[in-house]
């Protein structure tokens, strides 16, 4: 074959291919991924309103000592923190705890497993509408099974946010139950059967073989779970939007009012900010504590 | 002995200074830690950042 036959065979050179699909790949990147995260940050230090037509003023870091010093800001992320506390520790506890239901030999595993799955893949936006019908204190379903007669639970400000944690964990609790499964079914047989041998007890069992085994992908779930409900917004806005009062004002509905209705997108820019700091040292401790279970 | 420092202790330090300031800063109770919360994630995640890219020499490993 001569070197123009192979050449025509392979097609595209490596030029070419940098120039058709590596460089416009980059260039959409820094146009819509890292332009925007640089443009906030200089706007996160400027007073600045999108709907002005003021060009930003530089004031340092007057935004970020405002926002520090706001109670309702300072609401908000206690909310969050409780929000995300309830959502992420009931997702692993139910998600684990129906991976270990399914990590056995039953009738129609695969079936069950993908119908568990299914909330999951639903759109936020409906999954909130739906959760609030079952949430309606006259007709809804939750109230005529729990025997609650005209319980509110939406407009009820010391409830909300349970109840929008409750939807959260409905619909991510198969998110970890599919990696705890993964982690499960990895385990090897025989140590288990070790263990039998010398008698130990399930919770031994439990405690010794399985916990520390799975610990690496419950962790990437936790990670994951953690930073997405930090970043919570459409399950509460479409639920509550952030009532009754401020019951469930979230900090990403908090951002949202700041940078859209009231249109302050300098202090809301620096508000983002202070809330991808917290995502990144939680996320750092996470993926240390990771390596540090996978070296195990 | 840096090397061996940072591992055993800088870095650590700089993870519960990153849990203590997310914690101040989303605590209800205290105005004062929840101001100067941010700056505590900061100071730790920079920290946290600078003395976990300093991994001890492999005989430091070996001897431990």
């Amino acid at each position: 074959m001569t070197a123009t036959a192979a050449t025509v065979r392979r097609g595209l050179s490596d030029l070419a291919i940098r120039n058709m699909f590596v460089i416009p790949t980059i260039v959409f990147l820094i146009l819509i991924n890292i332009f925007p995260l640089f443009y906030s940050l200089i706007l996160s230090f400027a007073d600045y309103s999108a709907v002005s037509a003021k060009p930003p003023d530089w004031i340092g870091i007057q935004n970020y000592r405002e926002l520090l010093r706001d109670p309702h800001v300072w609401e908000s992320l206690y909310i969050t923190l409780k929000y995300v506390i309830i959502s992420v520790s009931g997702q692993l506890v139910v998600g684990f705890g129906v991976a270990l239901l399914l990590n056995r030999s039953i009738p129609g595993k695969g079936t069950i497993t993908t119908l568990l799955l299914l909330p999951m893949m639903m759109s936020m936006a409906i999954v909130g509408l739906f959760w609030k019908l079952l949430y309606s204190p006259s007709w809804g379903i939750i109230n005529y099974l729990l025997g609650l007669q005209n319980f509110v639970w939406i407009s009820n400000a010391d409830v909300a946010l349970l109840a929008i944690a409750i939807t959260d964990i409905w619909m991510w609790s198969p998110f970890v139950m599919l990696l705890s499964l993964a982690g499960l079914s990895a385990i090897p047989k025989h140590l288990y059967e070790a263990a039998a041998i010398d008698r130990a007890s399930r919770w031994f069992t439990f405690r010794r073989i399985t916990l520390p085994l799975v610990t690496p992908l419950l962790l990437i779930a936790v990670i994951f779970r953690t930073m997405e409900a930090f970043k919570t917004f459409d399950l509460a806005f479409i639920m509550t939007g952030g009532g009754p009062g401020t019951a469930t004002e979230l900090i990403a509905i908090k951002l949202y009012n700041m940078a859209f209705p009231q249109w302050q997108t300098g202090k809301s820019c620096a508000l983002a900010y202070i809330l991808l700091i917290m995502i990144i040292g939680i996320s750092n401790i996470y993926i240390k504590y990771l390596n540090k279970a996978k070296e195990r | 002995m840096f090397r061996k420092l940072s591992a055993k202790y800088f870095e650590p330090i700089s993870m519960w200074i990153i849990i203590l300031g997310i914690v101040s800063l989303c605590q209800p109770w205290v105005l004062f830690l929840h101001v100067y919360g941010f700056l505590i994630i900061i100071i730790g995640l920079i920290g946290f950042i600078f003395f976990s890219h300093i991994k001890p020499l492999p005989e430091d490993v070996e001897e431990e």
